[in-house]
């Protein structure tokens, strides 16, 4: 039950946001001109279709409400949208496959450009370590990616449409990853070790534009359900500069992750992958 | 499995251009230029694109998916009844909704997902959008529309408040070790409401 009183705001005329016309009344350019622009403008600046970001909670339920810190293990923790945090859970610390996460929005097919904004994280080499221990080097980490896929779902299956994947270190993958294990070049390929201003190991923000593919809507009058899918993978594990196995499976809830700021709030965060993202589509 | 839906009226891809000086202007009981009703085909076009009135997604921490609502883990959760509530706003031109959810259940069929739209202008009015049911075993998303009921939607002029609500059930099962996976996750990844006309 709702509990607030402010339950009705009123609109404006629409979709004409200037006045209403009424009998009698003549159209002149100025109105058609509003009318038309308020139309444009609406396709134009388009809908915000899917976001998402951080969140954080205490490592183990009720923690935070045991009084002078009975277990000095438990703290509130950051939770990416996808991503490793400072000693949540039990949990694989590094697979050899992507892990992934989506959101869900609708494709119009009139509305085919889009606009994603997102911040995210590939650790460094020295960012990661387990609890108890000091100095301890990842130098596998630098094999890292990070990708955004769009997928449209129609026909009984899905299309996909890579849109971007950042490579902690291109080089460094290219050289170490088993060439079975390694994905193929992209043109949305982004060597991120190359990329100018942008310090090693910390949260890093961009906005990609780009423009559907023609496969992912049927036709003009089909509205599809819409994926937005995140990967994130360290190919090679932490004990070594080789391939994670199932066998490697590490306990999370000592995992340590150092500390890097938000680039728009300065707010330090211990955790990696992806912190926040909106997507928009317009025409 | 649904995942879509018809738009009416396509937004033309082509957009009409401003009206300039000497051109014919409309008029009450004259033609109406072909500008205008592709003005008007623009217009319909974009009330049944619709509007994101409330989404939602889950989180993978380390490779263990947290559901918004559901299980996770290397246990099997006591799960009864989990329902989850988002407050939106619901604008008078829209009319229908649009309701995709992405998920995924385990086999017992007791395990399943209901949501439904609340609003609170004479008394509690809820609006179920959708129906109470084991949507399959697959990850995968599925896409739920329909129109509004005339008590649900929004008066004229206005913009109100409205609830989404969202529950997963499942009858009890013991606190017990799960022997599969600690990869293993059920229930509700994302969501997505768009409302329109």
């Amino acid at each position: 039950m709702l509990t607030n009183i402010n339950l009705v705001r009123p609109t404006s005329g629409y979709p004409y946001q200037g006045h209403n016309l009424i009998c009698n009344d003549i159209a002149g350019i100025a109105d058609w001109q509003e009318v038309v622009e308020s139309a444009l403008s609406r396709i134009s600046q388009g809908n915000p279709e899917a976001s998402g970001s951080m969140g954080m909670a205490a490592t183990y339920p009720g923690a935070m409400f045991i009084p002078g810190s009975a277990n000095a293990n438990y703290w509130l923790a950051e939770r990416p949208v996808i991503g490793m945090s400072s000693g949540i859970g039990q949990y694989p610390v590094v697979p050899n496959t992507p892990w992934t996460i989506p959101a869900v929005f609708e494709i119009v097919p009139q509305f085919y450009r889009f606009a994603i904004t997102v911040t995210f994280r590939l650790l460094g080499k020295s960012q990661f370590t387990f609890r108890g221990l000091s100095g301890y080097e990842w130098p596998g980490s630098l094999a890292s990616y990070f990708d955004i896929t769009l997928g449209s779902w129609y026909g009984g299956g899905v299309q996909t449409q890579l849109v971007q994947r950042f490579y902690k270190d291109l080089a460094y993958y290219t050289a170490n990853v088993p060439l079975i294990h390694r994905l193929p070049t992209t043109p949305q390929d982004i060597d991120l070790a190359t990329a100018v201003g942008v310090p090693e190991g910390d949260f890093k923000q961009f906005t990609i534009l780009g423009t559907l593919a023609n496969n992912m809507s049927p036709n003009l009058a089909t509205i599809t359900t819409g994926t937005i899918s995140f990967g994130l993978c360290y190919p090679l594990n932490p004990f070594w500069e080789t391939l994670w196995s199932a066998s490697n499976v590490a306990d999370g809830t000592t995992t340590q992750i150092e500390a890097a700021p938000h680039p728009l709030t300065g707010i330090n965060y211990a955790c990696d992958g992806l912190a926040d993202f909106q997507l928009y589509f317009f025409r | 499995m649904a995942t879509t839906r018809t738009i009416t009226t396509p937004i033309p891809l082509v957009s009409p251009e401003a009206i300039a000086m000497g051109q014919a202007l409309p008029s009450i009981g004259g033609s109406v230029p072909a500008d205008f009703n592709q003005l008007n085909q623009n217009a319909n076009g974009i009330d049944h694109a619709g509007w994101v009135a409330s989404q939602g997604m889950a989180q993978n921490i380390g490779g263990q998916i947290h559901p918004i609502v559901g299980d996770y883990g290397l246990q099997y959760f006591p799960i009864s009844n989990e329902t989850v509530s988002f407050p939106f706003q619901m604008p008078r031109p829209f009319t229908k909704y649009s309701f995709i959810i992405y998920t995924r259940f385990d086999i017992d069929p007791t395990h399943k997902i209901t949501a439904w739209i609340e609003r609170d202008i004479f008394g509690t009015l809820n609006q179920t959008i959708v129906p109470l049911a084991n949507y399959g075993t697959t990850v995968h998303p599925e896409m739920f529309t329909g129109t509004l009921s005339a008590p649900i939607q929004a008066f004229s002029s206005g913009c109100e408040d409205a609830i989404l609500h969202i529950q997963i059930t499942r009858d009890p099962l013991p606190f017990v070790t799960n022997s599969g996976s600690n990869l293993y996750w059920t229930g509700l990844l994302a969501f997505s409401l768009k409302l329109f006309k």
